[in-house]
């Protein structure tokens, strides 16, 4: 690079010595610095790139150097420092030049003779120069005595000049004699952005020592071209965007359409802007307003009614007024008029005015059930307390069979149910939806329905005057925003945290793509953690999970309490009973059949361990001469320690429990080869029917029965597991054959009867084959008569088979099984009334009641993430935030640790220093971590099966002592994987010199589940870095500031609550 | 200065938990000091046992032996097959042997009530807590549980840190529909002494600091239940330092789960201020089907005196006697008449509540006639107790139990009548 600089300066020089290069003039360089533009930075344009100004300003380049005419130059150097200090310009002695005067002046100005052209011997310039060979002066100049006479050299120089002179041939300065000169001029000074200097190369020749006129036009020395404008505050080049709509309006549902549209500036002026969208603005209207009909009474009409002044008039007549109400858009005004009372009745007497009296009345029985503990056998309805108009106007009935009548209509009292169920008129062109009460009556008695009537109007006046209204009518859930929606579907169904990816997916403009969503559940369904939450649910939703009393086992197998260490077969083989439906149950669920033989299907997954058991207590009572023999107690502890093997307790596989006819010619428990090699799909007879859940042994041990019970508690837990559904007095479905009724207790006449006549003929299918002590098998089939009345199906049963069938045929299973999972999700019991319900319900039935398809439907239904409140007006229990219980936290809290093990690679054993901790289920890398802190573990509630209980029973709250636990784990929990033990690792690698700030996105996106999405990621980081940094503050090591990091995040609301 | 949410509850509490600490450098029990925060109030903590398994106590008590009541079979051990006579309130009554060996002081303030719950089945457990619908919310539509309406109605004049129950035992407790979490007094021993929640203010500060601006956004933009949650959850990590705070000094004498144990658990949580109502299951024989000799329904009857003596010197120990009442009542009783295998079944038609503590009279309400099957309660006069101008009836006899505690635990009688519209307080008893 430096050598080709060199090799051009080199050429230049040579040029210039050659006289190729013109030399501009002094003068005209000086101009062109006068005329420079100035392109200093505006205001508006500091701070940006200026390299669009530069390329626009054209550059004049600067003329090359000019050498000095050769001779004249020496000549005046010597003349200028030699001569003129005395013969100045003014002086006396003046020549009349001075040190700036070009050679024209020398020759024209200075004084006759001086120089003579071509000749020094003339020119008496020479004449007193030492070196002037005819000098013939008696001094040489310089005069002065401090001057140094003139060298050889500067007198050849001002000889050679003076010879060099011819008379007409004179120079021009440093031009010589017809010699020419070169510039170049513009033909403007300044010429617009875009245009380009228009310039012209011009000269003129030096004439006997004057120019001639410079050729050419143009006259500007220099050129410069206008920067570009710019577009106001736009700058020339960049762009201006702006939005624009479709339309000005939109009508709802309609979104607003808008483009981002850009123009350019170019030189002052815009370009058009992109895109074809020209509204500046939208607005999303409410769509027109079509008017709501007030049912059959459009909008705008009006309708009227009869009012009466009194609900009674005592012999005389009733006042009455015709009174008128609009409707408008969908609600009637008020009606015209004051009369209050839809109906008057003339009475000779006053006895209706004396409710309670006719409520109590013998004959009408009412109170018997409806009094003020009515929870039992009154439906939970209370007619005598005080305020009933608060339980009973606009009120709807609570029994499923009933849902949606109102208990008194204020709108149509006529309609209401209270009056329906108990005049015969009224009854008879009605759904019949419960018996007809007072039970076993044609109504109330005599007269009585126009009391009735009358404390209807009463009721309705009571409560249009205390302004009271229907609460739960009112009680709409608030929708939660898509994200709530996402993490808390997520953690119901699988625990895993949301991610990114998720949200992305599933939430679209804040709101939640139900599709996208289902598809996820779906996925999230089959995952190993998923699975273990359904499996757990399932063991509670079907009894299973009951505090088992040791004293159940005992009575069949002899032994109750055991212990691993010393019966470990034993322990091994209760322990196959209580997983044999729960895993034929889940095997259902995966392999798409049918939920409804969870109920009906003989066909179970057990191992030979089980099927021993099975065997055994089919065999278990020998009667002997009409008495119990009660085998040794040790009997079938002895049996299994000694015959049974490891492989007997894991060769899981499908046999059915064939129906045998009776107890004998069956293979025996003791068999145990036959019954190892029995293979998958395989029969396997039983005297008892083992016929779905109920009549498991695990259901069986949960709710055990007596002679004082006879089956009662097993009939209804069953009723209650398959059909979420109890006996209720108003079942009004017709009972059967009374053979086995408990007359003792619930005759006839008796209030008990309602639910009796129900109940008794059912459970009388078990009395046929199990001994209620015992539960062992009866030597044979005892022939009862029994039957099924419930819930509008009425069939006579024949078999345990029957009963199975009538319960997973029945109507409210698909219903039931809905609810169940929507309380599981919600923690509160669901609406079965709304569209979305039944919808899903419907769904339920049309796939062939696939449990998976039904549940996927729930979690993915707005009942559930409750985002979407204009579609869901109808969805009253959505969104439910609730605390994570043990199900929910503890399978949340294994999963997202376990991941950040994985992915770091880390292993339990790298990380505790007491495996046996985490380890309390011996359940290798599944680990347990709520077992950490065993105390803890137990203060964390968990869904339960309350007996008699229809509803799964739910803590909701937080509560003080479940923080307690929550507090004490999450302390052991950080310590474990905060531990400052450097011979162990640390989960978060604090070892290694990192900071808690290094691992907060893991902590917020594998912990509490708050992806970098998510709308308080940030505001966690900021949040827990400021804790931090204030730890640090106090005096806080790094291992103290992540343990409370760790502590914190494990007690926040997020992770110790679902719904947030 | 702004006060935000967390020091308004802290400061609402320190109250009482300031007398926590103060109690420690004085060697005093809290409840010492509490007395002075309760001394404008009579209200009465209630210690309640009830069980769903049904209790055979119905079956030796007074008003069970006697030439009328020949239809009651007892254990053939002769403390309980020959009646023992005591003094009762003044008046000599006749009953196992094993009631005379409570404490004189419990016997002075002890009352029997004779009455019927008509419940049968132990899943209607719940529904006897709720007096079969018959006692009200607070807020009027819908039922509430016994232990629960005590302790919503009681805690504010009682300064207790929580308004609900606190469960000591197994059984399901519902305070307005959310389940209480059932404690097991090792467990809460050993959590509310490992100072786990007992930490530095300053990190505490710290911590609600980065939990209120975590949160700061969705306490007012989210749901009424969101918000509500966040506000309960604050609240929780309030009260749960309390309670260790308060606790953890008064349960040192706690080894295990025993019936003992959970007597001292209930005396501890109702000196440290924790709650109107511990509830817990005493056992005087239980589920006893298959009791053939009744000698577990002995062997329980026994202890349970050995506990009541227990209890009652142990809230004597805290110096909270006079402000307790103790009530048990089951879901059921049990047969009077042994059955097949020697044991008892349900009985929906006879039960005992007992009573004793502050307020109340020593005595016996109700008695018994042999009836259809096997005994029942029959109706009896509020004031006297005695059969003779009943106005207490068989149908009403649960609800008047019930008012006649919540009476005896000083609730106003308005209130009283409000929450259980039916019944009458049993001026007998208190």
């Amino acid at each position: 690079m430096i050598k080709n600089l060199l090799n051009i300066l080199t050429i230049i020089l040579s040029l210039l010595i050659i006289g190729c290069i013109p030399a501009p003039v002094t003068e005209d360089a000086e101009d062109e610095k006068k005329e420079e533009i100035n392109f200093e930075d505006t205001e508006q344009d500091r701070g940006r790139d200026n390299s669009q100004d530069n390329r626009n300003r054209r550059e004049i380049p600067p003329p090359p150097p000019i050498p000095q005419g050769t001779l004249f130059k020496n000549a005046q150097n010597v003349l200028n420092s030699r001569c003129l200090n005395c013969h100045s310009k003014s002086g006396s002695l003046g020549w009349g030049v001075d040190k700036n005067s070009n050679e024209s002046d020398w020759i024209s100005k200075t004084p006759t003779a001086l120089i003579i052209e071509g000749n020094i011997n003339a020119s008496k310039l020479t004449h007193r120069l030492i070196h002037f060979p005819q000098s013939s002066a008696k001094t040489n100049m310089p005069l002065s005595a401090n001057a140094s006479t003139f060298s050889k050299q500067e007198y050849l120089s001002i000889a050679n000049w003076v010879s060099s002179l011819k008379a007409g041939n004179r120079n021009c300065g440093n031009t010589a004699h017809s010699q020419t000169q070169r510039r170049i001029r513009y033909k403007s000074m300044i010429v617009p952005y875009g245009s380009t200097c228009e310039s012209e190369n011009q000269t003129r020749t030096c004439i006997n020592g004057s120019f001639t006129a410079f050729s050419g036009n143009f006259q500007y020395s220099s050129c410069s071209i206008q920067p570009a404008i710019n577009c106001g505050n736009i700058q020339h080049g960049q762009n201006q965007t702006r939005r624009r709509y479709r339309n000005a309006s939109v009508v709802a549902p309609a979104r607003c359409q808008s483009e981002v549209q850009t123009r350019s500036c170019n030189n002052g002026t815009f370009s058009q802007y992109s895109g074809s969208f020209s509204f500046n603005s939208c607005t999303v209207t409410a769509a027109p307003v079509v008017y709501s009909d007030c049912g059959a009474i459009k909008h705008g009409q009006s309708e009227t009614r009869v009012r009466y002044k009194t609900p009674t008039a005592v012999g005389g007549n009733c006042q009455q007024e015709t009174q008128t109400r609009m409707c408008n858009d969908g609600s009637f005004t008020s009606f015209s008029g004051s009369f209050e009372y839809s109906t008057c009745m003339m009475t000779a007497d006053s006895r209706c005015d004396d409710m309670k009296t006719i409520l109590a009345d013998s004959k009408n029985r009412c109170t018997n059930c409806h009094n003020t503990t009515p929870d039992i056998i009154g439906g939970g309805l209370d007619l005598l307390s005080p305020d009933a108009h608060n339980r009973l106007v606009d009120i709807e009935s609570a029994n499923p069979n009933c849902a949606g009548e109102k208990l008194i209509d204020s709108n149509n009292p006529d309609n209401s149910l209270l009056l329906k169920l108990v005049d015969k008129t009224r009854y008879d062109s009605s759904s019949k939806c419960l018996q007809m009460m007072p039970f076993g009556s044609q109504g109330v008695h005599g007269d009585d329905v126009k009391c009735f009537e009358k404390w209807t109007n009463d009721l309705i006046a009571e409560h249009t005057r205390s302004g009271d209204r229907n609460i739960a009518s009112e009680d709409k859930a608030e929708p939660i925003d898509a994200y709530a929606g996402v993490v808390k579907v997520k953690n119901l169904v699988y625990g895993a945290p949301v991610t990114n990816t998720d949200l992305s997916t599933i939430v679209n403009g804040g709101r939640i793509r139900q599709s996208q969503l289902k598809a996820k559940v779906s996925t999230w369904f089959d995952q190993a953690n998923s699975q273990k939450k359904i499996s757990l649910l399932m063991r509670k939703l079907f009894s299973l999970d009951y505090i088992v009393a040791e004293s159940n086992r005992q009575s069949v197998f002899g032994r109750g309490t055991v212990r691993f260490n010393n019966e470990p077969n034993l322990f091994r083989t209760y322990g196959n009973i209580n997983q044999a439906m729960e895993r034929t149950i889940m095997d259902i669920i995966n392999n798409n059949r049918s939920f409804k033989e969870t109920v009906s299907s003989r066909r179970k997954l057990v191992t030979t361990a089980t099927l021993v058991a099975y065997a055994f207590a089919d065999h278990a009572n020998e009667y002997r001469g009409g008495n119990i023999r009660i085998r040794s107690r040790d009997e079938f502890k002895n049996f299994v320690e000694a015959n049974l093997q490891e492989s007997d307790f894991n060769d899981w596989r499908y046999i059915t429990f064939t129906q045998a006819s009776t107890r004998d010619g069956n293979i025996r428990y003791s068999e145990v080869d036959k019954i190892r090699s029995l293979k998958n799909g395989d029969n396997f007879a039983l005297f008892l029917p083992r016929v779905g859940f109920f009549n498991d042994l695990a259901f069986q041990f949960a709710w055990p029965t007596n002679n004082d019970n006879v089956f009662r508690v097993t009939t209804n837990q069953a009723l209650i597991s398959a059909l979420g559904s109890t006996f209720t007095a108003g079942d009004a479905t017709p009972h059967g054959d009374l053979e086995q009724l408990s007359t003792d207790h619930a005759g006839p006449t008796t209030t008990c009867f309602a639910c009796h006549r129900l109940m008794d003929p059912m459970r009388a299918t078990f009395d046929r084959y199990y001994d209620p002590n015992t539960m062992r098998s009866k030597p044979q089939i005892k022939q009862l008569k029994s039957h099924f009345s419930f819930r509008g199906v009425n069939l006579t049963l024949n078999d345990m088979d029957d009963l199975a069938n009538a319960m997973a045929d029945h109507d409210l299973f698909a219903t039931s099984w809905v609810g169940k999972v929507c309380q599981y999700a919600n923690s509160t019991k669901c609406d079965e009334n709304t569209p979305e319900f039944k919808r899903i319900v419907q769904v339920f039935k049309s796939s062939n009641y696939n449990f998976k398809t039904m549940f996927v439907e729930m979690m993915s239904s707005p009942i559930v993430y409750g985002s979407n409140s204009a579609e869901d007006k109808d969805i009253k229990s959505a969104a439910v935030t609730t605390i994570s219980r043990k199900e929910h936290f503890c399978s949340a809290i294994n999963l997202r640790i376990r991941r950040i093990m994985q992915r770091d690679g880390l292993t339990r054993a790298d990380i505790t220093a007491n495996n046996a901790r985490w380890d309390n289920q011996r359940a290798g890398d599944n680990f347990d971590i709520c077992a950490i802190n065993s105390g803890a573990n137990l203060l964390f509630t968990e869904d339960l099966i309350a007996r008699g209980a229809t509803e799964l029973s739910q803590t909701t709250n937080p509560d003080p002592f479940l923080t307690v636990g929550y507090g004490n784990f999450c302390r052991s929990f950080s310590n474990e994987f905060g531990n400052n033990n450097r011979r162990r690792k640390n989960l978060f690698d604090i070892h290694s010199g990192t900071t808690v700030e290094d691992h907060l996105p893991t902590i917020l996106n594998y912990f509490l589940g708050l992806p970098n999405n998510h709308p308080r990621y940030s505001i966690a980081v900021n949040a827990l870095t400021e804790m931090a940094q204030s730890l640090r503050a106090q005096g806080k090591n790094e291992y103290d500031v992540f343990r409370e990091i760790m502590y914190t995040s494990c007690m926040t609301p997020d992770m110790v609550g679902i719904g947030l | 200065m702004k006060v935000n949410r967390r020091e308004l509850i802290r400061q609402a509490l320190l109250l009482h938990g300031g007398l926590r600490l103060k109690s420690l450098l004085i060697g005093v029990p809290a409840s010492f000091l509490s007395h002075r925060v309760m001394a404008n109030t009579n209200a009465k903590f209630l210690i309640w046992s009830s069980s769903s398994r049904g209790d055979p106590i119905n079956c030796n008590v007074p008003g069970t032996y006697g030439p009328d009541k020949s239809f009651i079979q007892h254990s053939d051990d002769p403390d309980f097959s020959t009646p023992h006579s005591f003094m009762l309130g003044g008046q000599t009554v006749e009953a196992a042997k094993c009631w005379s060996n409570l404490s004189q002081d419990i016997l002075d303030n002890f009352h029997f009530i004779h009455h019927r719950t008509g419940a049968n089945g132990h899943g209607e457990y719940l529904d006897v807590l709720k007096l079969l619908g018959g006692l009200k919310s607070s807020a009027g539509n819908g039922s509430e549980m016994v232990p629960s309406c005590v302790a919503q109605e009681n805690s504010s004049s009682l300064s207790t840190i929580v308004d609900t129950p606190v469960v000591l035992d197994r059984d399901l407790v519902t305070s307005e529909g959310n389940v209480m979490p059932p404690l097991r007094p090792s467990v809460l021993k050993s959590l509310v002494g490992s100072g786990s929640l007992l930490e530095e203010q300053n990190i505490v500060d710290i911590r609600n600091q980065a939990l209120d601006k975590l949160y700061r956004d969705l306490k007012t933009s989210g749901t009424k239940q969101q918000r509500a949650f966040l506000d309960n959850h604050a609240l929780s990590l309030t009260q749960a330092k309390q309670i260790s705070s308060n606790l953890s000094p008064l349960m040192t004498d706690i080894a295990g789960n025993s019936q003992e144990d959970t007597l001292v658990c209930a005396a501890a949580m109702i000196a440290a201020g924790v709650t109107a109502v511990p509830v817990l299951r005493l056992s005087c024989g239980g589920d006893n089907h298959a009791d053939a000799t009744l000698s577990g329904e002995v062997n329980a009857h026994n202890n349970f005196i050995t506990r009541l003596n227990l209890l009652q010197a142990k809230l004597k120990e805290f110096n909270i006697a006079d402000k307790t009442v103790f009530a048990l009542s089951n879901v059921f009783g049990r047969t009077l008449k042994r059955n097949s295998r020697g044991g008892r079944d349900h009985n929906s038609r006879h039960c005992v509540t007992i009573l004793f503590g502050a307020n109340i009279k020593p005595g016996v309400s109700g008695d018994i006639i042999k009836g259809r099957r096997n005994g029942e309660a029959i109706p009896f006069n509020s004031m006297t107790g005695k059969a003779e101008n009943p106005d207490i009836t068989n149908a009403d006899s649960l609800t008047s139990t019930a008012k006649t505690i919540l009476k005896a635990c000083d609730i106003d009688e308005d209130r009283i009548n409000k929450r259980i519209p039916s019944g009458k307080i049993i001026k007998n008893v208190v």
